[in-house]
């Protein structure tokens, strides 16, 4: 897991020790200096065992395909700004196509399969992930343009532990449900986002599959390379053709996926506009949907937390993954009477954060994961700049190529500041300040979105009281960004509905017979 | 020379007229008929701050004490029994059916309140996370929502629902559709018998067509348990609801701890372990 920025773990690193940027002095022997923002020599992971294609089909029935529609995008590397390959775009006959596949073996094949050996199945792709998580994560961070630190030691070994777990429910289902009998729903479309792109296809995919559905995934435009690199994992684990097929393309390919007639169940992952789209759209059908969209949560420190590691956590919310995270803590709160001595605490742990080639071991702060997205954290920055508060930025020298935006936060925000309420979805956190736990919930809560929040205090009671006010689905109290396979995600309000992940992870991919 | 009043909703623990000034007649198969309050869009409003205010006053209250609210609230239903079954024969129920409605709905407030303080034990999980944290999930209320009958819901289904929502800490706006406001009185004296903190559920009497956009559009309300089969009505309703994501969703005649989960949330909370 995280170690480098795990509050919890990290408490040897006291923020306040930390000499500032200026007093750099040369390393002497026998003497630590803290101050390595620039003394680290480049350590970068090696690109050797990634191969990529210059082209990619569309991965239907178990095999590569050209597209009927003959059309091909490009996805490139977010850090170079450079081509990596041609991606297909699948067209209205190519979705059907797709569709029909995931049909054809919901009835012919998986439907008739036992439990167990769905279970198996599962089992072979987690193994598998793990024997080849070095290629995986670094082909994740090759295309998408996060550090290799998060893709190796979070977003591969989740992905892979995620098989794990559903592979264990496949035979187990009647236990989640006592007194009831369960069934699969059918054919699953599934569109899922560019910030964890193996993750979030393990996520979609092992539930359903486990739960005895097959499906036809979509891979974000950005982010197309892992999910085409899992589908030869499926393959290696001869999964029976057209279990899992994989569809890549643009928006307008989901929005086209999430409107075939032939699913029985669309789960999605993006935006809260685009969530609100598929409801609207889905509105006179049955289509079973769940959701995981945007978020603006909330991270409240109380003045008896323990400061030095709440700064840690509040630095792991809102800069892992450069922010691109639908549960980032974007919004901090603190209390009055620390919030100048933390701004401060913030400031100097921020000198200690690298950004740049995400290939490189040492990098804290990779990519912005795209053009689009790097220029829509560049208007949100100056529109929060053109508003009142204060703002400060990391001054530190960023690649000349790629999508780099230092990490940066806004202060004196109240809810009323833009950066309160937009997600931003990048690196940018805005300050606000509470004198009264009811303020902090008050606060908290002032949002359309309900998906997570953080709480800092060494007081239990205070922590569970608060927890127990907040309305989001995910909440960490002394910690933060944390996930497991057995623990439920999924938000409140306009953060969407259904949860991903643990028992509860099962029920958006199965119909509870009466 | 009989004196019949007016039926008045009942919204924020207190029984008050609409808003408009409107009122409208029903003539039940029994030949009586009986003059109801039509609720206005301006009424589903005020009753959503009612429902809003009642949340937290629900919230605050034990899972014990709101088993024992609605375990109350069966026992008014059993006092009432010579009213209810007046006004269920009126409606074309003969004596035997009607009495097996009260007995049934009696039953079904019973069932779920004692599901008040056991479904989050049911629901809820423990979750072994792969690193030093407590983790567990818990079902919580979503909030304000909207119980929205069909024209003929049997009083049965209705309480069921109710209770349903209720057991899980929700606020409720009910409308009440034909086959139940002449009802209206009678259930808004239980509700206000019943310990039941005021604006937690509240009972209006209106045309579902009239209002069903305000219903489904109204940005406060979490959720509508929605036992109306026009389809058309219903989709129009899921469109509008998606603006704020609210779920509609359906209502299990048969007993059922999925129509208390159906409309509640999971909350997951971590927390380090460690010395």
């Amino acid at each position: 897991m995280l170690t480098k920025h795990d509050g919890e773990q990290g408490a040897a690193q006291t923020t306040d020790t930390l000499l500032p940027k200026q007093s750099k002095k040369p390393l002497n022997k026998g003497q630590c200096s803290l101050d390595f923002a620039d003394d680290y020599a480049p350590a970068l992971e090696s690109t050797q065992m990634v191969s990529i294609n210059s082209r990619y089909g569309l991965f239907i029935d178990g095999k590569q395909q050209a597209p009927l529609s003959e059309q091909y995008f490009a996805t490139i590397n977010p850090a170079t700004a450079e081509p990596l390959a041609e991606i297909a775009v699948a067209d209205q006959r190519d979705v059907d196509k797709a569709v029909q596949s995931s049909r054809k073996a919901y009835e012919k094949v998986w439907s008739k399969l036992s439990p167990a050996k769905r279970g198996r199945y599962l089992y072979r792709i987690a193994r598998i992930l793990q024997e080849r998580a070095k290629e995986f994560a670094v082909l994740e961070t090759i295309d998408g343009g996060k550090p290799i630190k998060e893709s190796r030691d979070i977003d591969i070994p989740l992905a892979a532990a995620h098989f794990f777990y559903y592979a264990g429910w496949a035979d187990k289902l009647d236990y989640a449900y006592p007194g009831k009998s369960v069934r699969p729903l059918g054919v699953c479309g599934q569109v899922i986002p560019w910030n964890f792109p193996l993750l979030m296809a393990a996520w979609k995919l092992a539930p359903a599959l486990a739960c005895g559905n097959t499906c036809v995934l979509k891979p974000a435009e950005t982010t197309p390379l892992t999910a085409l690199l899992l589908a030869e994992v499926l393959q290696e684990a001869e999964l029976p053709d057209g279990v899992v097929n994989i569809i890549t393309g643009a928006g307008e390919t989901g929005s086209l996926l999430c409107q075939s007639h032939e699913l029985d169940k669309v789960a999605f992952t993006g935006s809260t506009d685009v969530g609100k789209l598929i409801a609207k759209n889905l509105a006179s059908r049955g289509t079973k949907l769940s959701l995981e969209l945007g978020g603006k949560s909330a991270h409240i420190v109380f003045k008896d937390a323990a400061i030095d590691q709440a700064v840690e956590g509040v630095i792991n919310g809102i800069y892992f993954n450069q922010g691109h995270v639908c549960c980032a803590g974007s919004r901090l709160l603190l209390e009055e009477s620390i919030a100048e001595l933390f701004v401060d605490k913030l400031k100097a742990r921020m000198q200690h954060l690298r950004v740049g080639n995400p290939l490189d071991k040492n990098t804290d702060i990779g990519a912005i994961n795209s053009k689009a997205q790097w220029e829509r954290i560049n208007t949100l920055i100056k529109l929060g700049k053109d508003e009142p508060g204060g703002f400060y930025q990391l001054d530190t020298k960023l690649p000349e190529k790629g999508y780099f935006i230092a990490p940066c936060f806004f202060t004196e925000q109240s809810s009323s500041n833009s950066l309160s309420q937009v997600e931003v979805f990048g690196p940018v956190l805005s300050i606000m300040t509470f004198r009264t736990p009811e303020e902090a919930v008050l606060k908290a809560n002032n949002t359309h979105y309900g998906l997570a929040a953080g709480i800092w205090s060494e007081k239990g009671a205070k922590v569970r009281d608060i927890a127990s006010k907040l309305n989001a689905g995910v909440i960490w109290a002394n910690t933060y960004n944390k996930f497991d396979p057995s623990a439920p995600f999924g938000g409140f309000k306009e953060s969407g509905y259904g949860r991903e992940g643990g028992l509860q992870g099962l029920h958006p991919y199965l119909e509870v017979l009466h | 020379m009989k004196v019949s009043k007016t039926i008045k909703l009942y919204v924020g623990g207190a029984f008050i007229r609409s808003e408009s000034g409107r009122t409208y007649s029903l003539t039940g198969a029994g030949g009586q008929s009986c003059r109801v309050c039509l609720a206005s869009r301006k009424d589903f409003r005020n009753s959503v701050d009612a429902a809003k205010k009642g949340f937290p006053l629900w919230q605050k209250l034990t899972a014990f004490n709101r088993s024992q609210i609605l375990y109350r609230m069966a026992e008014m239903v059993e006092g009432k029994r010579q009213e209810f079954m007046g006004l269920l024969q009126n409606q074309g129920l003969d004596e035997a059916k009607a009495q097996s409605e009260i007995e049934q709905a009696i039953d079904l407030l019973v069932y779920y309140a004692g599901f008040c303080d056991k479904f989050q034990q049911l629901a809820g999980t423990i979750n072994p996370v792969n690193s030093p944290f407590q983790h567990t999930s818990s079902p919580e209320a979503l909030g304000a929502c909207c119980l929205v009958t069909a024209e003929d819901t049997p009083l049965t289904e209705f309480l069921g629902a109710m209770a349903a929502l209720l057991a899980g800490g929700n606020s409720i706006v009910c409308l009440l559709g034909p086959s139940l406001s002449p009802l209206l009185g009678v259930l808004g004296e239980v509700l206000q018998t019943s310990d039941l903190p005021s604006g937690v559920v509240n009972l209006l009497s209106g045309e579902l067509e009239e209002l069903c956009e305000v219903i489904a559009g109204h940005h406060e309300l979490r959720a509508i348990a929605c036992m109306a089969k026009d389809q058309s009505l219903k989709t129009r309703m899921r469109e509008l609801a998606a603006d704020n994501l609210k779920q509609v969703g359906p209502y299990y005649p048969e007993k059922s701890i999925e129509n208390i989960l159906n409309y509640v949330d999971y909350k997951s909370v971590w927390h380090p372990r460690g010395c």
